[in-house]
């Protein structure tokens, strides 16, 4: 296959605005998979990412397809996930390509997701072809997206294709533009390989597939191959490319997208971004890479059942093998037992972890608030991180640092005095606020990471009915004024209830933490002590009072069975507490303590 | 000892707390129903074992008055065909407007030693606010036509913590009550059943059902302690966590059901228990009249739930219930079954003390928090 033609390319978007659809429709369209096999979003292969309409892990598909101009293509198409938590796969899945197909909602316009893929495919030099989707709606706007690309993006959108990839109108457009507007891969086939490693998968019984995009060179079986960041050597057993199932092939030539099985049992030993060349001829020098995927939220996991302790070990290993995004350690809690406390790169990742866990292993787990890491520097000089508000020392420490990121915010002019509300009560810092056109303002906010891990979205979602959209990127460090609150049950401190807040509001979410459990927590056989203490220090007091009655009333006609239903059903309801110390807590209370309105 | 349960599931209209198997409108399906129970009293089939003759009969609803003559002839086929024993107590459930002397006489001339009457409160406000069709004056009218008619075994039902009630309407209704002097008071405290069109009328933030306030968990745990105390003192024995009894006035077929013995329910929805099997008849009465097999469903108790049961049932009786002899029934000790528990709920004052199990006044206040672990 001549590099001329080839075409390697991805789709970005803003969740929802109907990526997977049109990846559906291309795939039917080349005949990659027939009809009879078609079934929604193909390419999102876990069940969640079907329910949910989004995508979790990057899927690469090679496309075959004869433009009008009567020559053969390959096209290689690499899905990306839409969401900002999984901001770093489009990122390596960019790497990989030489043009984006930039999909815009002809009704919703510019999404703060489309400004961030955008910037993002414009930086990595990729070719940009936007495509204007849902066209079949009757609130479709197309001119007045190309108007919000053109002034609000600075892309140029003269070459915009409209589809509808409902409908699968336009789609043939859409390969023709591919064909036309974005370059082949550039590359020596003669040099020695050099290949970009953008994603990873295990496959039972036969290890990890290495998945590459070949640079220089080619790659074939038996071929001695070495990671270049790693210095690992390993045989190569065989290559393929995605039909969009593993197909095994000769080999991999340059320009190409494909898998390599190399006898790697483990995902941990590969690192994505890395730069595969040959064990005896090595290319010159790796690729540039890109930056690790950093764990930014924390949060317990904890069995509810003490004993599925192994399970739940066992099951966060497995989910691990395919995602090495997620990070995990024991944790000991007094109020909760032994658990793990996990890293995510935010809080839809956090959420799909939980969830494929209790789904796919069947366990039922506990999640307490998630934190970010702090950076605490004591006062003897030394320099501690903190992934759990208990683990806040008691003294020593000097100073402290929370994560920052920096925001996006899309929204229809009419909401921005609620945005900015909102940010500034998230102690967030205003940055900068420009058009993207009449009806569409961009607000750019600094903001303390774990202001944004609680409710910030559902907020923003909620004060804007639903047309502000947020993106964001990290950062950095920065020092803030911060104190540990700890909440005391009957006076012992539960480690699961503390928190790291800011100074200033400590004593307000003490108080509505305080009175917020006491809504949670159901009356017990004994008065129930509740404070909220800074320090050592009680700041608010509240009380759940003993139960007085609880009886109900005859067996009517005999009917026992129902009766000891009743029961059995309150045993399960008091199953799903967790018993801390003396008193009795409903799961959902760590959750909803999330959610406390100062 | 067994007892026989006879449910006639027809209403003149469905009051708003009741999730019982009863219904309104459906009168056209008396006249069958009641060859159906009389059918199903022939030939009850299924695994009844427990013999032709029972020594307590309750007819219950619903409301069995609907039968009109149909019910005095049933209890004379019955007494007839000698299924019930000398001396067996013969109940039945009464609405106050339907308390009429000739239907009293009737049915005492028919066998009935023993009426339940409907009575609920004692308030024209309330009466209305929960779907009655009667007032205070009639309720109480009833019992003294119950007495003119020679019942000397007359209990009424009532039911603290409605809406709109305080403590005071409460004292002062009991205190009707004990001047009237009934010879049994059910005093059950309202349980706001899913799916009644009193669950639907709550309001969760005000507080509100039927659009009045409804009493706190404090106010309705101070109604049931005053009662118990009010009653007491009054000369009724509490023997139930919602009964109250002169003496040798306890509802002899009730109690059955707490000694965990066997009884024949028979009719729509009736629940039958010999042995540790239970069985249950089709609940809709238009099926259940229909059906040549009438039976909805069985279950065979394990031990361990024989256990359960017998302990939570016998837990309703004040007098509790003796551990060791639920040991030579069952083969299996309650005390080292349920050592855990039950030394928790001692040492939280729950158990009364004694060789029985059995729950302290606080105890019974709190039932269901100590029932739930044997179960």
């Amino acid at each position: 296959m001549e590099l001329d033609n080839l075409r390697n390319f991805c789709i970005v978007a803003h969740i929802d605005h109907g990526k997977s659809t049109l990846a559906d429709r291309l795939l039917e369209f080349t005949n990659t998979v027939s009809k009879r096999e078609m079934v929604e979003q193909v390419l999102d292969s876990m069940d969640l990412e079907r329910e949910r309409g989004i995508t979790i892990k990057a899927q690469a598909v090679k496309l075959e397809y004869r433009a009008d101009d009567g020559r053969d293509y390959i096209i290689n198409l690499i899905d990306t996930p839409g969401h900002v938590d999984f901001s770093y796969e489009v990122s390596r899945s960019l790497a990989a390509c030489e043009g984006a197909l930039l999909v815009v909602d002809a009704s919703q316009g510019v999404e703060a997701q489309t400004v961030a893929n955008a910037h993002l495919a414009i930086e990595s030099g990729l070719e940009l072809v936007p495509v204007i989707n849902k066209i079949d709606l009757p609130s479709a706007d197309p001119e007045m997206v190309k108007r919000e690309l053109e002034e609000g993006l600075g892309v140029d959108a003269a070459e915009a294709v409209s589809v509808s990839a409902k409908t699968g109108e336009g789609t043939k457009e859409v390969l023709e533009a591919i064909i036309r507007l974005m370059p082949p891969p550039q590359g020596d086939p003669d040099a020695p390989l050099k290949a970009l490693v953008f994603d990873s998968s295990y496959a039972p019984y036969r290890g990890v597939a290495i998945f590459v995009r070949i640079i220089d060179g080619s790659i074939k079986k038996h071929d001695k191959i070495m990671m270049m960041a790693t210095g690992r050597v390993a045989e190569v057993e065989s290559v393929g490319v995605f039909e969009p199932d593993m197909k095994p092939v000769e080999q991999l030539h340059a320009g190409e997208v494909g898998y390599v099985f190399a006898s790697i049992k483990n995902v941990q030993e590969i690192r994505v971004g890395d730069t595969l060349t040959g064990a005896k001829v090595q290319a010159a020098e790796a690729l540039p890479g890109y930056d690790e995927a950093k764990s930014m939220v924390f949060c317990g996991i904890f069995p509810i059942d003490g004993g599925e302790y192994a399970n739940l070990r066992d099951a966060l290993e497995k989910l691990k093998l395919n995602d090495a995004s997620l990070n995990f350690e024991p944790e000991t809690s007094t109020a909760l037992g032994f658990g793990f406390r996990c890293g995510f790169l935010g809080l839809l990742h956090l959420e799909i972890v939980k969830e494929r866990l209790e789904r796919e292993h069947e366990l039922e787990l506990l999640a307490t608030a998630p934190s970010v890491a702090y950076r605490l520097e004591m006062t003897d000089g030394s320099e501690i991180f903190i992934k759990n508000p208990s683990d806040y020392p008691s003294k020593g420490v000097g100073s402290i640092e929370e994560p920052f990121i920096s925001a996006t915010i899309l929204t229809p002019p009419e909401y921005m005095v609620a945005v900015m509300e909102l940010c500034q009560d998230r102690r967030g810092r205003l940055v900068d606020v420009s058009y993207l056109s009449e009806g569409r303002a961009q607000i750019k906010y600094d903001l303390p990471l774990a202001e944004v891990v609680l409710d910030f979205y559902d907020q923003l979602k909620s004060k804007t009915r639903g047309y502000a959209s947020f993106d964001y990127d990290y950062a950095g460090y920065r020092q803030s004024d911060l104190v540990k609150l700890d909440i005391l049950l009957t006076g012992k401190p539960v480690d699961a209830f503390s928190a790291i807040v800011s100074r200033d509001r400590a004593y307000d979410r003490g108080k509505a933490l305080a009175e917020k459990l006491r809504k949670l927590i159901p009356r017990q056989m004994f008065e129930v002590a509740i404070q909220a203490s800074i320090g050592g220090r009680v700041i608010a007091r509240e009380t759940v009072k003993a139960i007085r009655k609880d009886v109900t009333a005859k067996c009517y006609g005999g009917d026992i069975s129902r009766k000891r239903k009743l029961l059995e059903k309150q045993k399960e309801g008091k199953k799903r507490m967790k018993q801390v110390g003396q008193v009795t807590i409903p799961q959902d209370a760590f959750l909803e303590i999330l959610k406390v309105e100062e | 000892m067994s007892g026989l349960y006879l449910h006639i599931p027809f209403c003149r209209s469905k009051c708003v707390y009741c999730d019982f198997n009863s219904y309104a409108g459906l009168d056209a399906l008396i006249d069958p129903y009641v060859n159906a129970i009389s059918d199903e009293l022939a030939e009850p089939g299924r695994v009844w074992d427990g013999g032709d003759i029972f020594d307590t009969l309750y007819i219950g609803g619903g409301n069995p008055a609907m039968l009109n003559e149909a019910l005095p002839r049933i209890l004379k086929s019955l007494f007839a065909a000698g299924r019930l024993a000398p001396g067996a107590e013969v109940s039945i459930e009464m609405n106050p407007e339907d308390a009429k002397a000739d239907v009293l006489e009737n049915l005492r001339a028919a066998g009935v030693n023993r009426l339940s009457l409907g009575w609920q409160a004692l308030d024209d406000d309330l009466l209305r606010r929960i779907g009655r069709r009667h007032n205070a004056a009639m309720a109480q009218e009833a019992l003294v036509v119950a007495g003119q008619a020679g019942y000397s075994d007359v209990s009424v039902d009532l039911i603290f913590g409605l809406p709109g009630q305080s403590f005071d309407d409460w004292r002062s209704a009991l205190e009707r009550v004990i001047e009237a002097g009934p010879d049994h008071i059910s005093a059950y405290d309202l349980t706001i059943e899913a799916g009644t069109p009193l669950a639907r009328s709550v309001d969760p933030e005000l507080r509100t059902a039927m659009g009045a306030p409804l009493p706190t968990e404090d106010a309705a745990a101070q109604m049931y302690e005053w009662t118990r105390e009010r009653l007491v003192g009054a000369g009724y024995e509490h023997y139930e966590i919602s009964s109250f009894a002169r003496a040798g006035r306890r509802c002899r077929h009730n109690l059955n059901y707490w000694y965990g013995g066997d009884y024949l329910g028979i009719g729509a929805g009736a629940h039958s228990h010999f042995q540790g099997r239970r069985w249950w008849s089709l609940a809709d009465p238009a099926k259940y009249i229909e059906a040549k097999n009438k039976l909805a469903g069985s279950e065979h108790l394990s031990i361990r739930q024989r256990l359960s049961e017998r302990l939570f049932l016998g837990l309703r009786l004040v007098e509790g219930v003796e551990a060791q002899l639920i040991e030579r029934e069952l083969g299996e000790d309650p005390e080292k079954i349920f050592a855990k528990p039950l030394a928790h709920w001692r040492e939280l004052g729950m158990m009364a003390a004694g060789p029985r199990l059995a729950l302290s006044p606080g105890g019974l206040a709190l039932a269901n928090e100590v029932m739930v672990d044997f179960v």
